[in-house]
């Protein structure tokens, strides 16, 4: 119960309320303050589609040791609303300690059940200057509980308001005070108290989300051309890089449509641009047109695809591993792709950074699959350094004599750019010849086919392979790709079993020569997947012939919380 | 006092725009319009796309019908050729009909079906989070434009206009009883009608550039609005910037629904 509680070492936080009530605020700040104390610390959101209004989470956990995955549990529920308190009254369990209003929260039919520590935010906020001051109030009482420096806060509140003139700083400041004096109180009577330790390491760390480790990878890959329509929950990746723009040279254009969008993207790309997209389901039905021309006219292309539950609109700021079957089958006719599937923030950046110099390689279009769980999710790395990605060059002088369509061995023809040398540089539509020209001749359309299908095997030679993560002879081996990976790998460590084995896939197509060796002493195959029909599954399925045992399935729109997959593998493992 | 509830399904609200949104101004205009031609809620049909504007129709009591993203005019086109009689009023904003849907808002007026179109106009996106629109004014700060958007915007009545609507007319929310009056004749006229409506989005456009609350963004809107009568007594230089209101374009063009039917008409001999 709520009397006397002690936290470990890995303390999870969840901030509710709706739309316009400063969470986010709230969120950033709390995350600054403690990466900014040396704590490690994840950070997650969940929200509906509105400007105002509803109810929205924020889960911050804050360990001793690294944490990069969502968990049920919420050893600390601060609720600013009502509604926050009966949507995620599933996950209140005796140890959770609430904090919150509580003339507010109870009201006058409130569930009086529910222990409650008290800070009159209504009351205070009000007297500071108004309601909206309740954020800092929480936050100046976090503070105190976690043990974090006034100086660190107040300097943040300064960097955050300044703009905004001092009168408002100081009110955030004298917030931040009286909160941290009912915090400091809630620490010294025990009522709560925290057993997280801070390292030096973390300070000199940065944390980002998936979106901007998506964006980075972009940049460290030499994008230098985005054009794209805004979706949810794509978007920010176009936002940073147009608000990049100006030091990395980057063109950023807001298309009228995402058919615009992927043809002004490829226009580039053929003029020599390193070229990307950013979108989801709905918006890449509408590019689909045109990912076929990337695969007639050869066009290096990245497409980071972020996906959300559909059909349709279907759940606009929610989470779904659910179009994966689509990337890979999507355009009309036969031409080859890859497709990563990063599951953290490392590997965003790494396979976006890979993804342009791939696209350049091959000529050929790769996806970045992720989803809205994976590009709202933050968590504290090392620095990342770039100068270890190293961008290559593929694009030659069109010399006379060129033909941009060459038939070559594995497929790959010299590629260069209109204005690069004495020849033109032709691309087309139609089917062509190795100079580029129309061509309805039939044994040209069988060397054409096959030139750009060899490319499909050529490209093998820079798959990346599985990770596989415990022992060798494991009976049971549960595998996963993208946003899952951390998750699973939480609730499998938890489990502590010396017969388990992971195997998590950051390519999902094509499927490296030797993934049959990764499954070849399991017994148990478990597909772990945030989907209703097992896509990656059928994959493993149909092309290097698995037998998948069982599947864990979620598609509710929500993501996998660690506690979840551990039960789920404890009915399913054997 | 006039009846909103009538129209509204109550178990739906409250509504989810911002404080100082103008869209509710939009909503009470329209709803009077259609009260005082006197529809049966049942010969009305409402289709919208996707943004703040377009949540409209979760709140009204017609046949409604929310559809995706740029596409409630061609929806609306079908529901109108498939049932005419119908009364089909597109909900819709200036990213949906003429970012994304741009190509079906030209096409919508060239055809000159009887479809009328309330289109509100706040410059901006507002439900995803700000980003820049077709109508977002050269300069001006959005997300995706965040050192300013260096984009010439449209005038999206001229273009209505240009691609053959029978009638187009622009208001403010700052003038809701004029407001009305034109979502009515717009409702009235067969043919393809635009209402764009000036409305203010304090959240995502007005904050980002400095432009005040709601209240100071409609008392802009006023200053801003010169009506039709003036502005062509006025030069060009003068009417930089301004809101030019009243009934843009009200002529007699065969409409496509008719044009349709004396088709059939005729080869039923």
């Amino acid at each position: 119960m709520n009397g006397n509680t002690t936290k470990n070492d890995d303390v999870s936080i969840v901030l509710g309320g709706a739309a316009g009530q400063g969470i986010q605020t709230v969120e950033q700040l709390l995350v600054h303050l403690f990466k900014a104390s040396g704590y490690h610390l994840y950070a997650t959101k969940e929200y509906m589609s509105r400007v105002r209004g509803g109810s929205n989470s924020t889960e911050l956990r804050v360990s001793s040791k690294p944490v990069r995955a969502f968990v049920n549990r919420m050893d600390f529920l601060i609720p600013l609303d009502k509604d926050v308190l009966k949507r995620l009254n599933s996950r209140i369990t005796d140890d959770t300690v609430i904090i919150g209003d509580k003339k507010k929260l109870l009201g006058k039919n409130g569930d009086e059940s529910l222990d409650i520590i008290d800070i009159p935010l209504s009351d205070l906020s009000k007297e500071i200057g108004g309601a909206i001051y309740s954020n800092i109030l929480i936050v100046g009482a976090l503070t105190a509980i976690f043990n974090i420096d006034q100086e660190l806060l107040h300097n943040q509140l300064q960097a955050s308001f300044g703009a905004k003139g001092e009168d408002i700083v100081a009110k955030n400041i004298k917030a931040a005070k009286i909160g941290y004096g009912y915090g400091q109180e809630l620490a010294s009577t025990g009522k709560v108290k925290v057993n997280v330790t801070k390292g030096q390491k973390v300070e000199k760390q940065i944390v980002i989300d998936g979106s901007h480790a998506v964006g980075l990878g972009a940049i460290a890959g030499g994008c230098n051309f985005i054009a794209t329509y805004p979706m949810s929950p794509s978007t920010a990746v176009l936002t940073f890089l147009a608000q990049q723009g100006e030091r990395f040279n980057i063109i950023a254009e807001q298309t009228e449509d995402e058919i615009a969008g992927m043809n002004m993207a490829l226009g580039a790309s053929y003029a020599g641009a390193r070229a990307m997209v950013t979108t989801s389901g709905g918006g890449y039905a509408l590019m689909v047109e045109a990912l076929s021309l990337a695969g007639a006219a050869e066009l290096p292309l990245v497409v980071h695809l972020a996906q959300r539950p559909g059909p349709a609109t279907g759940l606009p700021t929610r989470s779904e591993q659910g179009d994966l079957l689509f990337a890979l089958y999507s355009g009309h006719g036969e031409f080859p792709r890859i497709i990563y599937a990063p599951g953290s923030l490392l590997d965003a950046f790494e396979l976006s950074q890979k993804a342009f110099n791939m696209a350049e390689k091959y000529q050929v279009p790769v996806f970045l699959l992720t989803d809205q769980y994976f590009v709202d999710s933050y968590y504290n790395i090392p620095k990342i350094d770039v100068s270890k990605y190293k961008n290559e060059n593929y694009i030659i002088k069109a010399e006379k004599g060129y033909k941009r369509y060459e038939v070559t061995e594995n497929g790959v023809s010299p590629r260069s750019i209109p204005g690069y040398g004495p020849e033109v540089v032709i691309a087309d539509s139609h089917e062509h010849d190795e100079e580029g020209h129309i061509s309805e001749d039939h044994d040209n359309r069988i060397r054409m086919v096959d030139k750009r299908l060899r490319k499909q095997g050529a490209l093998l030679t820079d798959a990346i392979p599985p990770l596989r993560e415990g022992p060798d002879n494991a009976a049971n081996l549960v595998v996963c790709w993208g946003s899952t990976y951390q998750i699973v790998q939480e609730a499998i460590n938890n489990l502590g079993r010396d017969d388990v084995a992971l195997l998590y896939f950051r390519q999902v197509y094509p499927f490296p020569s030797n993934t049959l060796d990764y499954f070849r002493n399991a017994k148990n195959v478990i597909v772990i997947e945030n989907n209703a029909t097992g896509q990656f599954a059928q994959m493993l399925h149909l092309f290097p012939h698995i037998e998948v045992h069982q599947n864990i399935l979620k598609y509710n729109g929500l993501p996998f919380s660690v506690e979840e997959v551990e039960k789920e593998l404890n009915q399913k493992l054997k | 006092m006039f009846d909103y509830m009538k129209y509204m399904r109550q178990d739906k609200l409250p509504l989810i725009w911002c404080a100082g949104c103008g869209d509710g101004i939009v909503l009470k205009s329209m709803l009077r319009a259609i009260d005082k031609i006197g529809l049966d809620q049942n010969e009305v049909c409402m289709v919208s796309g996707i943004g703040c504007s377009s949540r409209l129709t979760g709140y009204v009591d017609f046949n409604t019908l929310h559809t995706t993203h740029g596409r409630a005019i061609p929806f609306a086109t079908g529901v109108k050729m498939a049932k005419p009689e119908l009364t089909v009023i597109v909900v819709t904003g200036d990213g949906d009909a003429t970012a994304i849907g741009g190509n079906h808002y030209i096409h919508a007026a060239r055809r000159n079906i009887d479809i009328t179109v309330i289109l509100f106009n706040n410059n901006i996106y507002g439900m995803t989070g700000g980003q820049v629109s077709p109508t977002t004014p050269i300069g001006k700060k959005a997300s995706t434009a965040p050192f300013g958007n260096p984009e010439n915007s449209f005038n999206i009545s001229g273009l209505a206009e240009a691609a053959g609507a029978s009638f187009v007319a622009r208001g403010t929310v700052h003038d809701a009883i004029p407001l009305e009056k034109y979502i009515e004749k717009a409702i009235r006229k067969k043919g393809f009608s635009v209402v764009e409506v000036m409305t203010p989005c304090p959240t995502a456009y007005g904050r980002r550039n400095k432009l005040g609350n709601g209240a100071a963004m409609i008392k802009q809107l006023k200053e801003d609005t010169v009506p039709l009568s003036r502005a062509q007594k006025m030069s060009d230089e003068e009417l930089q910037d301004k809101i030019i209101t009243g009934v843009l374009v009200d002529v007699e063009r065969p409409e496509y629904t008719d044009n349709y039917q004396k088709l059939i008409e005729r080869f039923k001999g």
